[in-house]
């Protein structure tokens, strides 16, 4: 009996689908009209980092391994999401 | 006598970058490098001051001969991995070579414009421009040879060099990729003084030589630590 | 085993001699239930470094972004962002379907992986036609000045170099198939591969992101 793909992967690959159609809808033009455009399209950058630390954790199955490399992958999403948002908003 | 040649080989890849850069400080290459966007006034300035600059550029030049014996070394390590039919040692000893020599290259021809420092500026601005250009651009011996060495660890049964040695030099072959565009842009990230050409390949290189130096350095003191009576730590 | 390179040792192994020496590493037997590291420890070493190189393209390309906001907003709007959310999905839809392999090919249904592997496949072949569209478009439209525009000059050169990983992702994919044809079980290459295919899956997402929706804001 072979198993399939885990339920959570599965999960994990409808809430990425969803996270880009809502980066898509943060960067499309109607966003701005919400006022202070650039907060909106601002917080993609988490929203796409956020998606990246997903794929990283669930598909990469850092999730499971240890420490050290999930405190260095999660490193590189935290710095780059703090780098990039800062840098956009200056 | 035998393990203390090795080890010297090893030592040569950290000489390598060590004397390379000494030169470059003298030279004035390093900290901050002549771009495509440099003026001619600029340009002309560099080689004036001809005597250090040339100096500079010769010790320079000396430096990044120093990485032959480390080649070699590589080489021996390789064909130990092979076996039988060592390909990828005979592609890292090629390739190797001729990184060797694209790199010599170029600064003998920088050390020639500050020959004449009143030479016609066209031509000075031209030789400098086919100078640099020859020193950043040519990735394919080096990707191929980092290829080769990654390669052969990767698939060395015997691990007789760590497996992340071998990633690390599929990395460094990566990050010589951008070194191309040093043709299609005169300024920015991108063009030959561009922190994402000079920068990241100097690094990158630095890195594998230093990396390949001490891991073989650690290899060969492992090996001989069998064998008391050669053993001499360096 | 001695290092001996004196005149008299053997032949190396090339030219007829002896192997050097027959030690095969052992590999520590991991305990069910710990954790493990995807792969193996040096593979990280790539990806992370890999990652780190285009962490800095992401981190100089909205730096120089500051420098002329309105006019790179101009140049992004002019791609093609349908072909973008497009090839997102695509490769979402890839890694999603590599994921389905490896855990296929642990549970030893090797034809199920194969036909996973041969969608992801698609997927990835698909992203490579999707963007040579995309590049014609933007080549054809007459503006697109990669050598002047800088906005222009970063999405050539990151897609670019994000296309050659992902060819190389397609290689290894295929390398992989050749594995499971030989019905082997999921070794640190296979593992390896899957990793890398990911990574080219996330760093695309950002780049999306920035190339397409952040720049043209």
């Amino acid at each position: 009996m072979t198993r399939g793909i885990p339920v959570r992967a599965t999960a994990v690959w409808t809430l990425l689908m969803a996270a880009t159609a809502l980066t898509w809808w943060l960067g499309a033009d109607h966003a701005a009209d919400l006022g202070s455009g650039r907060t909106w399209v601002a917080l993609a950058i988490p929203v796409a980092f956020l998606k990246v630390y997903l794929i990283g954790s669930e598909f990469m199955e850092v999730r499971t391994a240890p420490r050290a490399l999930r405190l260095v992958f999660g490193a590189w999403a935290v710095v780059l999401t703090v780098a990039l948002t800062t840098i956009y908003l200056l | 006598m035998s393990t203390r040649v090795l080890l010297l080989c090893a030592w040569s890849g950290p000489a390598t970058v060590i004397v390379a850069t000494i030169g470059f400080l003298i030279a004035g290459v390093l900290p901050f490098p002549l771009g495509p966007n440099s003026s001619v006034t600029e340009v002309v300035g560099f080689y004036s001051d001809s005597t250090r600059v040339a100096a500079g550029l010769v010790i320079a030049g000396l430096g990044v001969c120093l990485v032959f014996p480390l080649i070699a070394l590589i080489g021996v390590y390789l064909v130990r991995m092979e076996g039988r039919t060592p390909i990828l040692a005979f592609v890292q000893l090629i390739t190797g070579a001729a990184t060797g020599v694209v790199l010599l290259v170029p600064l003998l021809l920088m050390t020639a414009i500050s020959f004449r420092p009143d030479r016609s500026p066209e031509l000075t601005m031209t030789l400098n421009d086919i100078s640099w250009l020859l020193f950043i651009t040519p990735i394919g011996p080096f990707m191929i040879q980092n290829i080769a060495i990654g390669t052969a660890i990767l698939r060395d049964q015997r691990g007789l060099l760590p497996r992340w040695v071998g990633y690390v030099n599929y990395w460094v072959a990566f990050l010589f990729v951008p070194d191309v565009l040093a043709f299609f842009f005169h300024s920015g990230p991108f063009a030959w003084r561009g922190i994402f050409v000079f920068w990241l390949a100097f690094v990158a290189y630095a890195a594998f030589l230093v990396v390949m130096g001490f891991t073989l350095r650690r290899a060969i003191l492992d090996e001989s630590k069998l064998d008391a009576s050669e053993a001499v730590a360096v | 085993m001695t290092l001996d390179i004196s005149a008299d040792a053997d032949l190396p192994e090339f030219l007829g001699g002896a192997p050097a020496d027959s030690q095969r590493v052992r590999r520590p037997e991991r305990a069910a239930g710990e954790r493990r590291t995807p792969g193996e420890p040096g593979l990280w070493v790539f990806i992370l470094g890999d990652m780190s190189m285009f962490g800095a393209f992401f981190v100089v390309l909205l730096w120089q972004r500051r420098a002329a906001p309105a006019q790179f907003a101009v140049s992004a709007q002019e791609l093609l962002r349908p072909i973008g959310l497009v090839n997102t999905a695509v490769l979402l839809l890839s890694s999603y379907l590599v994921v389905s392999a490896l855990w296929a090919q642990r549970s030893g249904g090797m034809r199920r992986a194969t036909l996973s592997l041969v969608g992801a496949l698609a997927c990835g072949l698909g992203f490579g036609v999707l963007k040579v569209v995309e590049y014609l478009h933007v080549l054809g439209n007459g503006r697109a000045a990669p050598a002047t525009d800088t906005f222009y000059t970063f999405y050539f050169v990151m897609t670019g170099v994000h296309l050659l990983h992902v060819l190389i992702g397609v290689v290894l994919l295929v390398a992989w198939m050749g594995v499971l044809r030989k019905g082997r079980a999921v070794t640190r290459f296979v593992e390896g591969s899957a990793v890398y295919w990911h990574m080219v899956d996330l760093l695309w997402v950002v780049i999306f992101t920035l190339l397409y929706l952040v720049c043209a804001a």
